[in-house]
């Protein structure tokens, strides 16, 4: 039998080499996405927009343009991952209705009725899916229990995060794509300004009067979705820009409904929780609690999915949707809308609020509605989710180009 | 005098009457071999016990080999039995079972125990019943899972609140028929009773307590049912320590992994049948002079 001679070994030790390093320095973005993070370590795939703005993403100076009128500023590079990027927006009323020859009817499946989805209801109340001759019927369904719903044409549109769900829908193949991010909070990672995210108590820390943020691997944490919830994944992010070797893969993560959070944080049951708009602000002024961690700044984490029916059967229907969609976020959600008293009596009729909530909202900052999907989001979600036994699946992120379709809104907005 | 025709057309009459009267019919496998008829009918019923189940998971292996169901969504039956055995190998399942079991067990006890103790003591005392009985029956109405977040603010989130849920939930579902029970039982066994001189505590363990006896472990076995709902229907809402059945099929029904929510689901229908077939069968021990479910003596 042959032996191999060293120079060979060589050769393939360097052409290994050679190509393990190409794999570690390649682009996630766009159709060039491998699913490989190019880190290692729990610790470090957590990551967020990178480690903060110095380590953000540069963009790859992409030449695509939206061409639509009013929407020349409508389209930004998914590879951008700079904190100072201009959110994608067009101006007030575009684009421009393209509405459908005949009136169509879509099932749009959501178990949420809260701020951050309100344009997908103020879109129907206040007529701009009607210029697009759409008709809408909302459904009561978790992201997840619209899976087979979605694929089987049942359900049109499902609203939710970047979800393990989703994911494990995505590596199976089956015929959903996320289409449209939603939003992010515009003062997010900025720990001056209270806002949702991570809250603890201080006298679970050693030193009360000055937590060591290190610490909070021990603690026991609260999120209303538990482990594969997207909330885990900004916190981890957040928490890990200040303290780099923390491992979230410590943290003792509780399922607790989102509204128990605080009774639970009062009565020493968690050392820290999720705590979402408005329920932070009962917190945010007792010097007892501290925030940890916000959203990851500049990056979505919620989501817009279609189904077969808008993906392959009749994707115009699709397009007048998101039309619509994107103009209402143009139009009503662009700027400071909580001093918009149309627009928040439009979300009051959406989410139910009590006037006492209701006049919290008006005094917290506005949310930053993204349609866009930064790129990179879903394959540092899912390596996150691998890392933590939360996927169990695969072991290597399902390709982005498996989960995410950015077409629907470059059609909508004519970017070439 | 009567004519020799009539006499035989009187005694012809008699016999046609007396012929339609008389029972008569073959004897029948129970009557010529009834020991090897009641070995036929238990190996009958066995085959069927086990026969519908397996037809049932049969045709569905079938569907989803033949595409009639999407398996990604259904998947089949032997997919699943692969995928609970992973879930033993990879997923630390056997934990997750083990206090799943814990938490059922104790809840069920507790529940049951308190539910009897109540059950006897208003069933057998109409001034305790008077006291007890409105606020009892208010109770029972409240959906117990309302009660969780309550319990676990009171009790921490551990997994006392989740063994006393299920408690509460099994303490009515045993309390009303068993009480129902030991105040259905017949007069004339509490006179028969007091006629002896019996006392509170000889006419409980000589008359209420075998008369109801039989009913008990038929309360106790849908009792059994009830804490296996519960418990996983609470660990759907809150599982200590994220571990735990009902959390697993939970948790897979989020991420969208049909597999392990139907491994899970399996286990779960599996726990049922086992936990009642052990109360059953400690029933047929205890209650040794009851007929079971076929008919024959348990002894």
């Amino acid at each position: 039998m042959r032996k191999s001679s060293p120079r060979w070994k060589a050769l393939l030790a360097i052409a290994l080499a050679t190509s393990l390093l190409a794999a570690a320095c390649g682009d996630d973005g766009g159709k060039s996405d491998t699913a490989s993070t190019g880190t290692t370590g729990a610790t470090a795939k957590t990551g967020a927009t990178g480690t903060g703005a110095t380590a953000a993403t540069a963009a790859t100076g992409t030449t695509k343009k939206a061409t639509v009128a009013g929407c020349e500023k409508g389209y930004s590079d998914p590879a951008d991952l700079s904190l100072t990027r201009a959110v994608a927006r067009c101006s007030a009323g575009a684009p421009a209705p393209v509405p459908l020859a005949t009136k169509t009817k879509i099932v749009i499946a959501t178990n949420f009725k809260l701020e951050f989805n309100s344009p997908v209801a103020v879109a129907n109340t206040l007529g701009e899916y009607a210029k697009e001759n759409l008709e809408v019927e909302f459904v009561n369904l978790s992201y997840a229990n619209s899976i087979p719903q979605l694929a089987n044409g049942q359900v049109d549109v499902a609203v939710g995060g970047f979800e393990t769900a989703m994911f494990n829908a995505g590596a199976q193949d089956i015929a959903i794509k996320v289409i449209a991010g939603n939003y992010f909070p515009p003062k997010a990672s900025n720990y001056t300004v209270a806002q949702t995210g991570l809250w603890c108590r201080k006298d679970s820390f050693t030193t009360p009067d000055k937590p060591i943020l290190k610490e909070i691997e021990t603690k026991k944490w609260a999120t209303a979705a538990g482990r594969g919830s997207s909330a885990v994944y900004y916190s981890a992010a957040e928490i890990q820009k200040r303290v780099p070797d923390f491992n979230i893969k410590k943290v003792d993560i509780q399922t607790v409904a989102s509204t128990d959070i605080i009774a639970a944080l009062k009565n020493k049951a968690i050392d820290c929780g999720i705590l979402l708009d408005p329920l932070w602000t009962q917190v945010k002024d007792d010097p007892a609690f501290f925030q940890a961690a916000t959203q990851t700044p500049g990056e979505p984490l919620g989501q817009m999915s279609f189904g077969k029916n808008l993906l392959v059967d009749k994707p115009e229907v699709g397009q007048a949707f998101l039309r619509a969609y994107i103009r209402t976020v143009n139009t009503y959600f662009a700027g400071n809308y909580h001093q918009d008293d149309k627009v928040m009596a439009e979300i009051q009729k959406w989410t139910g609020a009590t006037a006492e909530n209701q006049a919290v909202l008006k005094g917290l900052d506005s949310l930053t509605f993204d349609w866009e999907v930064r790129s990179g989001t879903t394959t540092r979600i899912q390596q996150l989710f691998i890392d933590l036994g939360v996927i169990t699946t695969f072991t290597t992120p399902v390709v982005e180009s498996k989960i995410v379709d950015r077409s629907v809104y470059e059609k909508v907005l004519g970017v070439k | 005098m009567v004519s020799p025709h009539l006499q035989a057309q009187a005694v012809a009459e008699t016999d046609r009457i007396e012929s339609q009267a008389k029972l008569v019919r073959e004897a029948r496998g129970i009557d010529k071999d009834p020991v090897g008829y009641a070995r036929r009918r238990r190996i009958l019923f066995t085959i069927l016990g086990f026969g519908v189940p397996i037809l049932i998971l049969g045709f569905w292996q079938i569907a989803a080999q033949n595409g009639w169901i999407n398996a990604k969504f259904y998947p089949s039956p032997l997919d699943n039995l692969r995928q609970l055995r992973q879930m033993f190998d990879k997923r630390d399942f056997a934990s997750d079972l083990g206090l799943t079991l814990k938490r059922l067990a104790w809840g069920w006890l507790w529940g049951s125990l308190s539910g009897v103790v109540f059950a006897y003591v208003l069933g057998m005392s109409r001034v305790v019943r008077a006291a007890f009985e409105p606020t009892l029956n208010a109770l029972y109405t409240v959906p117990k899972i309302a009660l969780l977040t309550p319990f676990l603010i009171i009790f921490g989130f551990k997994d006392k609140p989740v063994i006393i849920l299920i408690s509460v939930t099994v303490f009515f579902f045993v309390w009303v028929p068993t009480q129902a029970g030991v105040m259905s039982v017949s007069e004339s066994y509490r006179e028969a009773a007091t006629s002896f001189g019996a006392n509170g505590w000889q006419m409980f363990r000589h008359v209420i307590w075998p008369a109801t006896l039989p009913g008990l472990f038929v309360t106790l076995r849908v009792a059994a049912s009830v804490s296996v709902l519960s418990v996983i229907g609470i660990e759907f809402a809150y599982a200590p320590r994220s571990k735990g059945l009902g959390y697993v099929i939970n948790t897979a029904r989020q991420t969208f992994e049909p597999r392990i929510a139907y491994a899970g689901i399996f286990v779960a229908a599996l726990i049922g049948v086992i936990f009642q077939a052990i109360v059953k069968q400690v029933g047929h021990l205890v209650v040794r002079w009851e007929k079971d479910d076929r008919g024959a003596p348990t002894v």
